[in-house]
């Protein structure tokens, strides 16, 4: 059985309103979500694919300060702002915990070979970790910018 | 475990690891800020793909970082108060590191969403001197505002509000000109919107594109590298104190020199005797503070220290023959020293003209000691920039093409805009100064655009305005927040 739960939240990816598979792969096919699916559930806040859907072309989708029509208020802006710093700061903290653990284990294998077979597991923990704590962050920035109400320009 | 020769534990590991990666960031977040100032008017008049452009643009900003001198990077540190800088490894030390990068970055993204076109030089120098007087109040043995360095502040301050001057007026200046030497009407139209110019025009804008990408990264680059290396200095003091690939004639040469000065300082402060080498480092400290006044005791603490640096590099062929505590004691020395040389020069303290030439000498030969830059982190710099680059150019494409003026932006127009942009940053380089990359090259084709009567755009101009006057304030009271937080966290785990 297949069994798909569906996430929908507004995204970019169709113009209006976009919809993930999020998979369970409960059954026995599995169904790997496109980059742009995946992009949109590991890194997108909510907040900033509401105005692009809507009133973006292509070319001035990004959050453009520099073409002064962002379309947030003080209050989407801040969220925005925190949930790109909390990548940030969450991120780097990652980074540096799992850098140095790996440091730490790969140090202490004196085995040539084994510090080469070691690293590509260590490289995947890392990925397997960042993307949840990308989903985790992605999903608390949709559930707060849920109760900001857009100013569409 | 060993990293670059020195034992390091779980924590400090943790710490070193998460403030590059934050300054890496820094850098990325500046990158994508900045970088499509440099693309805009090559994708804008379809004289370069996109893509093209941004690859071109990213790899001139890599190559730009890669040649850049440092000096820029330590001119931003001058602006950080003396004793954390020299105790960047102590609990405070951390503490301003990471107040200045979060601080930055969160007014970074801040803009970016707000749409406020703000400047990360601006950020930066906010950062710091919010930093410097949250330290001056924390620490009750100062006065107040004692923390920042408000000569250095000021010199920047100054090439902050100047270079959008420069570039505004320049730019005109340039187009006027273009405008009665050079009779050729495409120059000056708007660009076709599907054609690409003609085959000069378009190696004009390619080399100016070039010029400002290579410039950003040479001026901007250099900020990340300043703060990099004030961490690996705190962290790893045994592999970054001092440039332990420092020659052996470059010691000898040193040792010799810092022992001939000792003697001329002696002669400006007969009978002045200092009680030893701390209480000379305190009085230089104490003289490179804003409030500090020169007298002859300054003098007897420049020739104590040089006598001290002369001792510990005495008899040696190579820096590495230096213990950890030398090293770090070197570092110390060399630095109080050669920035106080440096502002008894600025204030004209040293008359005759021999001698005049030995010290400024000296305080270059103690410069390469002390402020270098090893070519890993001008890499890591460089590729966190050039990523930055290549995933912001969208933003300002529109921008500058269309948004500060109220007509198109015509070739001549953004050919002139980046030469200047291009040249002013370039001799800020020269001079070790920070500048704004958006605001010379915003106010370089407002610049062009006045000279052209085709208007200017009031909101647009109003929201850089507001930028501008926003940013500093903001930006000191966001470090000397975070500066503030840290500390009393740090304190309250007991960590010195």
């Amino acid at each position: 059985m297949i069994s798909d739960r569906e996430v929908n939240f507004s995204g970019r990816a169709s113009g209006g309103r976009a919809t993930i598979r999020a998979l369970t792969n409960f059954g026995d096919h599995f169904e790997w979500p496109t980059w742009p699916e995946l992009r949109l559930l590991l890194f997108s806040n909510g907040i900033q694919e509401k105005h692009d859907a809507v009133t973006r072309e292509k070319y001035k989708r990004m959050a453009v300060p520099h073409s002064f029509k962002p379309s947030l208020s003080v209050m989407e802006a801040f969220l925005a702002a925190t949930v790109a710093f909390l990548r940030i700061f969450l991120g780097s903290l990652l980074f540096a915990f799992w850098g140095t653990y790996s440091l730490f284990t790969v140090a202490s294998i004196h085995s040539t070979f084994w510090r080469v077979v070691a690293v590509p597991p260590l490289v995947c923990v890392f990925a397997l970790l960042f993307g949840l704590l990308m989903f985790f962050i992605s999903a608390t920035a949709r559930f707060f910018s849920r109760h900001t109400q857009p100013k569409i320009a | 475990m060993e990293l670059f020769g020195q034992t390091v534990s779980f924590g400090s590991g943790v710490f070193l690891l998460l403030a590059l990666t934050m300054a890496l960031s820094f850098e990325f977040v500046n990158g994508f800020h900045d970088t499509a100032n440099a693309v805009a008017t090559v994708i804008y008049t379809h004289s370069l793909k996109p893509m093209v452009a941004v690859v071109w643009s990213g790899c001139w900003n890599l190559i730009g970082v890669l040649t850049s001198t440092g000096a820029v990077a330590f001119g931003v540190l001058a602006l950080l108060p003396v004793e954390l800088v020299l105790n960047v490894g102590s609990g405070a030390g951390f503490a301003m590191v990471f107040a200045l990068l979060i601080s930055a970055i969160i007014w970074n993204l801040g803009t970016w969403y707000l749409g406020l076109p703000a400047s990360s030089s601006h950020t930066l120098v906010g950062s710091i001197m919010g930093v410097g007087l949250a330290n001056s109040w924390l620490s009750g043995a100062h006065e107040f505002g004692e923390g920042v360095n408000w000569a250095k502040a000021s010199e920047v301050g100054m090439s902050l509000l100047v270079s959008p001057i420069v570039g505004f007026s320049c730019a005109a200046l340039l187009l006027l000109l273009c405008k009665a030497l050079i009779k050729r009407p495409d120059l000056y139209g708007a660009p076709d919107k599907d054609k690409a110019p003609p085959l000069w025009i378009r190696g004009l804008l390619v080399l100016t594109c070039t010029g400002v990408s290579f410039a950003h990264g040479s001026n901007d680059g250099q900020k990340g590298m300043g703060l990099i290396m004030l961490i690996l200095v705190g962290i790893l003091p045994l592999s970054f104190a001092v440039d332990l690939n420092t020659s052996q004639n470059q010691i000898k040469e040193l040792a010799a020199t810092t022992e001939t000065i000792s003697f001329q300082m002696d002669r400006h402060s007969p009978g002045v005797a200092m009680g030893g080498y701390s209480i000379a480092a305190e009085e230089l400290s104490g003289y490179l503070k804003t409030t500090g006044k020169m007298t002859e005791r300054t003098f007897a603490a420049v020739g104590t220290k040089c006598r001290e640096i002369s001792e510990i590099l005495s008899g040696k062929n190579s820096l590495t023959e230096l213990n950890a505590d030398q090293r770090r004691i070197l570092r110390s020395d060399l630095y109080l020293t050669s920035e106080t040389l440096g502002k008894l020069i600025k204030q004209r303290k040293v008359e005759d003209p021999a001698e005049l030439k030995s010290v400024a000498e000296l305080k270059k030969h103690m410069d390469k000691v002390t402020k270098f830059i090893p070519t890993w982190v001008k890499v890591a710099v460089a590729i966190a920039l050039g990523l930055g680059t290549m995933i912001g150019w969208k933003r300002i494409v529109v921008t500058v093409g269309e948004k500060i003026g109220k007509e198109h932006l015509t070739y001549a127009q953004g050919a002139s805009a980046e030469l200047v942009a291009m040249g002013t940053i370039l001799a800020a380089d020269q001079l070790g100064l920070p500048v704004s990359t958006t605001h010379v090259l915003s106010s370089g084709i407002a610049g062009t655009m006045a000279a052209n009567r085709s208007g200017l755009q009031m909101d647009t101009l109003r929201n850089l305005l507001l930028a501008w006057v926003l940013t500093l304030p903001v930006c000191v009271l966001l470090g000397a927040g975070i500066f503030a937080f840290g500390l009393n966290v740090i304190l309250r785990l007991g960590i010195k």
